[in-house]
Formats: C-alpha cells, structure tokens, sequence
C-alpha cells in the first residue's frame, strides 16, 4: 500500500560530523515511525514522504478525510514527543 | 513575523490540518525552529521520493525494448513449433508408408500358409513303434 520504504541514503552533508548525526537521526526517526500503528505509520508516509493529498490517501486507505486527519495528526504529535525526549536527554 | 507564522502553522501541521503547500513551506524553513521539525523535515527532505525529470522517456524506453524481446521471443516459439509441426508431420507420413493395407496383409498372410503346407504330397501319419531311453522307432502308414 505505501509505496515508498524508507529508504537509507549517502547525504551531502558538510562535515563527517553531520553525517554521523544525520545518520543516527535517521535510524531513530525510522525506528519511530516503525513502532507506530500501521494505519498511522501508512498515512504519515503516504502524506510526508510521498506527498498525497488527503482525498488521495482516503482513496488508497478507502478512510474518510476527517478519520486521515485524526490519524495523521496523532502519529506527528507522537513523533514530535519522542523525538523532543530524544533531543532534551542529548541536551542533558 | 515569520517565526509565529511558523509556529502557527506547526500547531496546525500537528493537527493534521495544513495543505502540502504550507507542509512544504514548514519543511523549508525549519532551520533553527523546533527540534522536532528541524529533525523531521531533514528527515523527510532526504527520504521524499522525487520523481525523475526523464521518467517519461525512462519509461517509453523501456517500454520498446520489452515490446521487442517479446517480438524476438514470439519469433523463436513460432519458428520452433513450425520446426516441430514440421518433423511430426514428416514421421506420421513415412510411418504411413510402412502400415500395410489389410488387402495386401491377406496376401501375405496366403503366402505364408502357402509355404506351411505341404506340395501336395500325401500327409504320412507318424506313430511311435518302439521306444526306449536310447532310441526311437516310428511306425508310418500311408
């Protein structure tokens, strides 16, 4: 149904330093996303990854918009949360 | 003025209720935003697929050269089974050949008998006279 895995890529980054950091990003954001409900894990990449609109998502999903919407919302609030633990834990 | 431009649109983004334009436009300037979505749009920036400038062309290409091996490959099946209707039509014929008709069997079949039988010579009934571990003696009567 999703038709972009996330995939890993070489990124042009600056220094070796952002690389590295990117990279472990990456890792964590994947590993995030994977725990997260298929539903949820489908629509945020059907919307953020590969660029739908809600009314293309509903039509693949065969969900309603406002049902898109809730799901959609409560996977970034979650990605959100943990990726700030992530980033103030560094911080400390 | 654009920061809280920002940060209203991230609270609508949050709520699943931005366009993919004002998505794009929080991508784009999510440097030195919230850690979150300075994260998440790099993320996304490096994993979004792009559709290829030539992907038409990519395509049509492709297309051609599946429509010719599947023309090349239809030629080799076509050519390899007339080849084998070939051959099996010239077997059956020669097998044909040899079968006999059922006329001719008969007449060899009279042939045959014919070559069993005697010449006419009177048949000679054979009965043994004596017999004994060494020898046999037979009686004929014509």
């Amino acid at each position: 149904m999703v038709d972009s895995p996330i995939q890993h890529k070489h990124l042009k980054s600056e220094n070796g330093q952002e690389q590295l950091e990117w990279k472990e990003l990456n890792v964590i954001i994947k590993k995030i996303i994977k725990s997260f409900p298929k539903q949820q894990r489908e629509i945020i990449v059907m919307r953020d990854l590969d660029g739908y609109e809600f009314i293309e998502i509903a039509a693949v999903t065969q969900l309603k918009i406002e049902h898109i919407r809730v799901l959609l919302s409560r996977a970034r609030k979650q990605l959100s949360i943990k990726l700030e633990k992530i980033y103030s834990h560094e911080r400390k | 003025m654009k920061e809280s431009k920002i940060e209203s649109l991230l609270e609508k983004y949050k709520e699943g209720k931005t366009t993919l334009k004002e998505e794009q436009f929080l991508f784009d300037n999510s440097k030195n935003s919230e850690p979150f979505l300075e994260g998440w749009s790099t993320f996304v920036k490096n994993n979004k697929i792009v559709i290829p400038k030539d992907l038409n062309d990519t395509l049509w290409e492709s297309f051609q050269t599946k429509k010719s091996k599947k023309q090349k490959m239809h030629f080799v099946i076509m050519s390899a089974a007339a080849s084998a209707l070939l051959l099996i039509s010239l077997f059956s014929t020669n097998l044909d050949q040899k079968k006999l008709n059922y006329s001719e069997k008969e007449t060899l079949l009279n042939q045959a008998i014919d070559m069993m039988t005697n010449d006419g010579q009177p048949q000679i009934l054979k009965s043994i006279f004596y017999e004994d571990e060494m020898i046999i003696v037979y009686a004929t009567v014509e």
